[in-house]
């Protein structure tokens, strides 16, 4: 009985399944369990959607408030930004508030002055003139409405047409001029943060010396709050707090009185409050972040070893034992009734006790059993469920580790916000630094050309002995080679040897002869070991010699160390040191190096006694401006006909289909002849709860009939071509197919020609009369349609036609898409590592396991992302329904042309392009609920996929 | 170890055996479509194999000759315009996407801006709507504002402003290129643009490829959009798909099914797609899942 001892950690059912050799499980009872796994299996399946669907719910409130809250943040920070820009300015950047680009022409930017000036006076005109009016027709969408009058020249008059209004001209316009709105602001906003940019490059010492000096200060604030972990004090309490620093600053700046004054110490104390209010913000950050790991460590602990664990385990481990200790009593008296048969002979009685216990031992085995899968069962599910969490605490734990390590403090931030937005426009910033880092290079000359010195040396030794120890492995290699060489030939010496005795002793019995020569092994057999055994000696060669490769070689090694050392000790930035480099491989002599150190600082001093006021800044002018387009600013240039064409063909369409689901645009009210107007909600009411009289009213099921059919669809038409596609791909790449480029060519060819052309050909053939249908009458001698639009359809055989349509649909759906994916997933097949299957077997793990846990696994994770756009596509799949069938056959009778096999998308299409039926405001209702539809699934499926546990798996 | 042979060779029978079937179904209507192009009558569609050979379909598409069965004239003489419509706009949209689609993935993988990820997670959303539903506005926006009403040309600036969205397969590509090339360009002096022109583009050669044949391939199958801007009426300005469709289904509108034409078209549009989708397609491949394992 020893196979039960390690039940309890084996966690391999197939191993489990088998109990004593060649004994296996009775099928009723993996019948039975397979059952109850199954409907447990559902039984979760539907759970989980309703909690995902409810989850998804929750979430998409919890979303739209969030979006409140953050615009409500939003405009709360570009007030205060605003405020901000106007009290620290100058009086051409607080005139850009009203005047665009005055600042401008105050810093030199003439261009970019006029540029916004000749904007704000434009606009301003042609909105009066114009966007007024425009933006007031969107209340009615037009009054005047066209009709026949009188139209008058000089000389007589006539009866003509006079066109009025055009609704959607008017929603058109009107709403562009509303967006031009957003335009006008965006201006505003550049001329203002333009305003406030040249004012601060313009003092750009003033206030780094500012900062400087406020530096100490803040930092006595900061230190002091974070060690203390200050947290949950008001603002006010921690301003009383530090009002002694306040008070230093202030007497350290020595207040001269002026305007100048009062500034400077008010952008002291700002940047003390802002130390405080930030520092206080992310130490709450820090605590709450705190808090969650503290909560989560504690679940992960009471689910580890809590009482309802243990307890469970102690139960279902006790349970177990017991049917052990059971089976081993019973065993133990069917061993000995079992000896005794085997011995003596059992009398009758004892007979029917031996086939009793026989039949209890059976029934305890199979408890033992279902005992032992449950124990495993529940420890797996633990493991899973720990797994889980603690993935989420190293989310989380990153996350706060990220929160402790990149905090800056207000007043640094203000430092390196100063230095790199406003500082690399001031030339002398960048002249003083670079000066510094010559001297600085210069100074330690010698220094850095003992590292580069040294980094050559390591290494040139370093791969001087790899070369050699390459050497002596390869000699040992070559030796081990060629003694397993020497081992065979002397293993088939020794073969041929004993075949030839044995063909001289025995040749008068060749049967013996072949006896002898079987016992031997085959030639094919050595063979197969001998290339085992070399390429186990070849491939451990390999592995050792390619663990004696160095990344660098000794040049490129001298480099690095030479530049790190620059970087370190230095502090010379990569991007300068990389250039430096020469100099230090030009060997300067320690008296050259300190000549280059005089003149360097020689010439810093000349430069610093030219500009006495540490200036040399100015904005952008721009010509550098156009340049920065081509530069650092290249996305711009990049994304900027992009994205108008997006915003303008793309989501300006979509903006205006969404406005018209709130009017009354149809055939009734079509422009330029009828105007159209707001109705409101009236569309959505018609469309979910239809009133008599309404063009959906007695529609309402067959409606939610289509939606169902849509979903159900989409489903179907997904995963059919999914896993069939995988199931061909795998076909196709199996081991031991031939020919498989041709095959691959043949099922690539259906998607190689345009999908239209091949979808009317399946529509032809399909069809009623057409070519399958001849054939089927051909050979089964009866008729069968397989693609039925007649209308004249009774209301019996309509929904069996329309059932059987929507089959052929999804087999004509798999013809057109099973391709794409044996196209995919025989490139990912391709691209599987090899030594992943490797080291499986190493484990053990037999073909069909490698496919459940390798193959499988690596398909889903490389096209699972790609499900949700194909889903998606899918709802709005168009081609198939529209070719094939055109939605029929149709919903008994009614107005709108509803089909049977109608998806949302076809309906929509049927609803637009119906030559005197077109309702517009009827289909951007229904493209809405297909946008909330396909929102509502993606949201399902992002919240569903945790990238964290895949992420692990294959990186 | 016997079991497992014959157990092998069972199972690449089977393997054969279905592959076989499918292969069959699979060239099946391509098959028809060939040989509906050299039939004689338009009444044989029923049939798999014509009854009567002939080339007059051919010939029909460049304007020589006309159906025996039909009378009318509409359709007659248009293939070749069609054919040219098309492939103007095919290449207009083809040069104008694939510089937006690249222009944006590389600005959407090399720059960190405000409002990049706004971009990125904008252009799900977008998704999700029909796209069809912007075409009520944008016949309006061509007739009214372009003044391309039932023009082609109308074709090529709704195809091709939009297209910078598709940047998802080649911003994948981008990514795999290592930022160390880019520094080390920098640091020579080489500005962003210089470094995209120089570096980036000649590396990315394989997806520049599959960029330009996918957007060049496009406006030969969409049949939905063209056929809604442009309209009916205009025959004139219709691109291919619009011709075809007609030709096999518009046996209402012009009395009879012009099928065997419509097969003749077929054959000649996709005889260049096909030759183009296989030369391209280890580049379709690569992109979906390339940009999957590294994205």
């Amino acid at each position: 009985m020893e196979e039960n001892e390690d039940r309890g950690i084996v966690l391999d059912e197939s191993a489990s399944k088998t109990f004593e050799h060649g004994e296996k499980v009775p099928l009723y009872r993996s019948v039975l369990l397979g059952i109850a796994g199954g409907l447990f299996g559902l039984i979760k399946w539907i759970v989980g959607i309703v909690i995902d669907v409810l989850r998804t719910l929750l979430s998409i409130v919890v979303s739209i408030g969030k979006m409140f809250y953050k615009a409500g943040l939003f405009v709360y920070g570009l007030f205060k930004d605003l405020w901000h820009k106007f009290k620290y300015n100058d009086w051409s950047g607080r005139l850009s508030f009203l005047l665009f680009g005055a600042s401008g022409y105050a810093h030199g930017q003439i261009f970019n002055g006029i540029i916004l000036t000749v904007f704000e006076v434009a606009y301003i005109v042609l909105f009066f003139l114009f966007g007024a009016s425009a933006i007031g027709g969107l209340g009615s969408l037009g009054t005047n409405e066209t009709h026949q009058g009188e139209v008058c020249t000089e000389d007589f008059c006539t009866i003509d047409t006079i066109y009025g209004d055009n609704s959607i001209l008017v929603l058109i316009f009107g709403l562009l001029w509303v967006l031009s709105l957003l335009l006008f602001f965006l201006a505003w906003r550049s001329s203002i943060n333009g305003g406030y940019r040249n004012y601060r490059i313009a003092n750009f010492m003033k206030y780094r010396n500012l900062i400087r000096e406020a530096e100490p200060s803040a930092k006595e604030i900061d230190e002091d709050i974070t060690k203390n972990r200050i947290t949950g004090h008001s603002f006010r309490e921690l301003k009383d707090r530090y009002a002694a620093v306040y008070a230093n600053l202030e007497a350290k700046m020595q207040p001269e009185g002026g305007p100048d004054a009062k500034f400077a110490l008010d952008y002291s104390f700002y940047l003390l409050d802002g130390v405080i209010r930030y520092n206080r913000e992310h130490q709450e950050t820090l605590v709450r972040s705190a808090k969650k790991l503290a909560a989560i460590d504690d679940k992960i602990d009471r689910y580890d070893h809590g009482e309802g664990y243990t307890s469970k385990l102690g139960k279902a481990e006790g349970e177990y034992a017991e049917a052990q200790k059971e089976l081993d009593k019973a065993s133990e008296r069917y061993w000995s009734l079992f000896d005794k048969k085997e011995r003596e002979g059992l009398s009758e009685e004892e007979e029917r006790a031996f086939n009793g216990e026989a039949k209890n031992r059976r029934a305890l085995k199979n408890k033992v059993l279902s005992k032992g899968d449950w124990l495993v069962d529940f420890k797996a599910y633990h493991v899973k469920r720990l797994d889980k969490m603690q993935a989420r605490r190293r989310i989380l734990a990153a996350k706060a580790d990220e929160e402790e390590n990149h905090y800056l403090n207000f007043c640094a931030k203000a430092a390196v916000e100063n230095d790199s937005k406003y500082g690399s426009s001031n030339k002398f910033y960048l002249r003083t630094d670079e000066f510094k880092l010559k001297a600085s290079f210069y100074g330690s000359y010698k220094e850095i050309g003992e590292a580069y010195d040294e980094g050559y040396a390591s290494y040139e030794k370093a791969n001087a002995d790899n070369l050699s120890e390459q050497a002596a492995i390869k000699n040992e290699f070559d030796a081990k080679i060629a003694k397993i060489r020497a081992n065979y030939a002397e293993v088939r010496a020794n073969r041929d040897k004993a075949i030839a005795e044995a063909r001289l002793k025995y040749s008068d019995s060749p049967q013996t002869i072949k006896a002898v020569i079987a016992s031997l092994p085959t030639e094919k057999q050595i063979r197969g070991m001998e290339k085992e055994e070399v390429d186990n000696a070849t491939h451990s060669w390999k592995r050792d010699t390619k663990a004696l490769k160095t990344n660098y070689t000794a040049e490129s090694y001298a480099d690095y160390s030479a530049t790190s050392y620059m970087m370190l000790h230095c502090s010379i930035p990569f991007e300068k040191a990389a250039p430096l480099l020469k100099e230090v491989k030009a060997r300067l002599t320690p008296e050259e190096a300190s000549a280059h150190l005089a003149e360097t600082k020689q010439a810093h001093e000349d430069y610093a006694s030219k500009h006495l006021d540490n200036f040399d800044g100015r904005p952008k002018n721009l010509k550098e401006q156009v340049g920065s387009l081509l530069d650092e600013n290249f996305h711009v240039t990049l994304l900027i006909l992009p994205l108008l064409g997006v915003a303008f063909f793309t989501i300006m369409p979509l903006l205006f289909s969404i406005l018209i689901a709130f009017t009354n645009y149809d055939f009734n009210h079509y422009p330029p002849g009828k105007l159209f107007t707001w109705i409101g909600l009236d569309n959505f009411a018609s469309l979910f709860n239809p009133q008599p009289g309404d063009v959906f009213y007695g529609l309402a099921n067959d409606l939610v009939g289509t939606v169902l059919w849509t979903l159900i669809w989409a489903v179907i038409a997904t995963f059919s071509n999914y896993y069939l596609g995988i199931l061909y791909a795998l076909m196709i790449n199996k081991e031991g197919v031939k020919f498989k480029k041709f095959w691959r060519t043949v099922f690539v060819l259906s998607i190689a020609m345009p999908q239209f052309i091949s979808l009317i050909a399946l529509s032809i053939i399909l069809s009623k009369g057409g070519p399958m249908d001849t054939l089927w009458q051909a050979v089964f001698g009866h008729k069968f349609y397989f693609l039925d639009n007649d209308p004249t359809l009774t209301s019996s055989n309509i929904l069996l036609t329309a059932s059987y349509t929507k089959l052929i649909i999804i087999l004509v759906n798999i013809w057109i898409g099973v391709p794409y994916t044996i196209l995919q997933t025989s490139g990912i097949l391709m691209n599987i590592p090899k030594d992943l299957y490797e080291s499986s077997e190493i484990d053990g793990a037999g073909k069909g396991r490698q496919f459940f846990s390798i193959t499988m696994p690596y398909i889903r994770f490389v096209l699972g992302p790609s499900l949700i756009t194909t889903f998606i596509g899918n709802i709005n799949n168009f081609g198939v329904i529209y070719f094939l069938t055109g939605g029929g056959p149709l919903v008994r009778n009614n107005a709108l042309n509803l089909g049977h096999t109608d998806l949302l998308i076809t309906f929509l299409y049927k609803l637009v392009t119906s030559s005197d039926k077109a309702r517009f405001g009827i289909a951007s209702t229904i493209g809405i609920v297909v946008f909330a539809l396909c929102a509502f699934f993606s949201i399902i499926v992002y919240n569903k996929s945790d990238a964290v546990t895949k992420e692990d798996q294959f990186q | 170890m016997k079991s497992q042979k014959t157990r092998n060779i069972v199972q690449l029978t089977l393997i054969y055996i279905i592959l076989g079937i499918s292969a069959v179904i699979w060239v099946l209507p391509i098959l028809w479509i060939v040989l509906q192009s050299f039939a004689g009558d338009s009444s044989a569609s029923a049939f798999f194999a014509p009854e009567s050979w002939t080339a007059s379909n051919y010939a029909y598409l460049f304007g020589i000759g006309h159906p025996s069965y039909s009378s009318s004239t509409e359709l007659d003489g248009y293939f070749l315009k069609w054919f040219l419509n098309t492939l103007i706009v095919a290449s207009c949209c083809c040069i104008i996407s694939t510089s937006f689609v690249l222009m944006t993935a590389y600005a959407l993988s090399r720059f960190r801006f405000k409002g990049r990820s706004l971009m990125m997670k904008m252009n799900l959303i977008l998704g999700m709507f029909p796209g069809f539903l912007g075409m009520i506005i944008l016949y309006w926006v061509m007739k009214e504002i372009f003044h391309l009403q039932g023009s082609f040309w109308a074709l090529v600036i709704i195809y091709s402003a939009g297209s910078g969205m598709g940047f998802f397969v080649s911003k994948g590509f981008f990514d795999t290129i290592s930022r160390s090339i880019d520094e080390a360009a920098m640091i020579d002096g080489a500005s962003r643009a210089q470094i995209f022109w120089h570096i980036i583009l000649p590396l990315a050669k394989p997806i520049v490829v599959y960029t330009l044949l996918t957007s060049f391939m496009a406006p030969w199958g969409d049949y939905i959009t063209s056929s809604y801007i442009i309209g009916l009426q205009n025959r004139e300005q219709w691109t291919v798909a619009i011709g075809l469709y007609q030709w096999a289904t518009g046996g209402n509108t012009y009395k009879v099914n012009y099928y065997t034409q419509y097969a003749a078209g077929s054959v000649i549009v996709s005889i260049p797609m096909t030759a183009l989708f296989m030369a391209t397609q280890k580049y379709y491949v690569g992109g979906v899942t390339g940009g999957a394992v590294k994205g």
